[in-house]
């Protein structure tokens, strides 16, 4: 890897900007060619065997904005907000009083930044940097966390990075607040080392997702237990399976401005990256979690009850 | 997939012999000692391997095929009787 963890403060684990920008900064055109409109790129939620890309991204947002409790007057952060899709949704849909996305992309950034409503705003900055004028009541975190550990990290460094992710949420949530979570993890017992050796493994980290390792669900509870009371939990993996096939199909179609846009390396890796975590999707060897939690109230948070 | 419509029919011989090449590059054996009778777990065909397999007879098939399919009709000749059944 060309940053360790080691370069940052101690408490920075996670991919680093430049790693994020090398994945996502590859232009708005470029993405535009095979996302939905909302530029989504994460997994679509679709119901009933619908295949429609755009409603199900927007069925997708709603989900979370409706667990994280976003309706009339509420004050919204979105860690890790892409294009504003989500916030936006929540702003002209919701009724949202306010709505913050923090990105580590800069092109990210900029587009959000673009339009014009007041209560909608973008900042280039990372979430353990976040000083919020005001507690949120709701926070949403949708394909981000993937990138909250760097590879190679031991389970207990991981959790602990997670764990500070938690923690800085519940510090920036009002009482009662929740937060709607969305992650790509591993199923329990997954062998990492065994995965980060196959040629697979060695493509996505070098190609596909530099710096970043995945959860698993165990460590994700664990993580949050301190803060944070789970309410909801999915493993809706076959969304993703069905959100990558429609991709890769769009992107095929659209093939040749696409290597035009990035080049031909570019586009050959995003189609082999979307058909093999389709069929690792289909067998479980990811998962898709959506999570919906609630912030610990004083007395919840003790370890023993006299009444439980 | 509206793909599915264009690509012609494939017999149950040419869907076995493109099992049979993915399969053999997937466990960089030669072909010839494939035995299209033998279970993929008995090959060591690790997960990947089966959902890279599936990903290759998908884009030869110009149809989705769930990974999963690799794991219920495990070996070169179940794979592609079943295939050739479900065109």
């Amino acid at each position: 890897m060309s940053a360790s963890p080691a370069r940052r403060e101690d408490t920075r684990v996670g991919a680093t900007p430049e790693a994020i920008q090398a994945h996502y900064d590859a232009g708005d055109a470029f993405f535009a060619l095979f996302l939905d409109p909302t530029r989504t790129y994460s997994a679509a939620l679709f119901a009933n065997g619908a295949d429609d890309l755009e409603a199900a991204q927007l069925a997708k947002i709603d989900w979370h904005l409706e667990r994280a409790g976003v309706r009339a007057g509420k004050r919204l952060l979105d860690i890790g907000c892409g294009w504003g899709g989500l916030i936006e949704r929540a702003v002209t849909t919701h009724g949202a009083a306010e709505a913050v996305g923090l990105t580590l992309s800069a092109a990210q950034a900029r587009h959000v930044s673009a339009s014009r409503n007041a209560r909608l705003s973008a900042r280039l900055e990372d979430w353990a940097d976040h000083t919020p004028a005001a507690p949120y009541d709701a926070i949403t975190s949708v394909g981000a966390f993937e990138h909250f550990a760097a590879a190679g990290l031991a389970r207990e460094v991981r959790v602990a990075a997670y764990g500070r992710f938690f923690a800085k949420c519940a510090d920036m949530l009002a009482p009662g607040g929740r937060l709607s979570l969305q992650t790509i993890a591993y199923p329990t017992g997954f062998d990492r080392a065994a995965y980060d050796a196959t040629d697979y493994g060695v493509f996505v980290r070098e190609h596909i997702f530099p710096e970043s390792d995945l959860p698993t669900l165990p460590e994700i509870l664990e993580a949050a237990d301190d803060a944070f009371e789970p309410v909801i939990i999915r493993n809706d993996r076959r969304c993703y399976a069905r959100t990558a096939r429609i991709w890769r199909g769009r992107l095929r179609a659209r093939e040749a401005e696409a290597v035009a846009l990035v080049g031909e390396r570019r586009v050959r890796d995003l189609d082999r990256y979307f058909r093999t975590s389709a069929g690792a999707f289909d067998i479980g060897t990811l998962q898709l979690l959506r999570l919906a939690f609630q912030k610990k109230l004083a007395f919840q948070k003790k370890r023993t009850r006299a009444c439980p | 997939m509206s793909a599915a419509a264009l690509k012609p029919a494939f017999s149950e011989q040419q869907i076995r012999a493109a099992i049979r090449t993915s399969l053999a590059s997937a466990l960089s054996v030669p072909e010839a000692i494939l035995d299209d009778e033998r279970d993929f777990d008995a090959y060591g065909l690790p997960s990947l391997e089966a959902v890279e397999l599936a990903g290759e007879l998908e884009d030869f098939l110009g149809r989705e095929i769930d990974a999963e399919t690799i794991f219920e009709h495990p070996s070169v000749a179940q794979l592609a009787r079943h295939l050739a059944a479900a065109a």
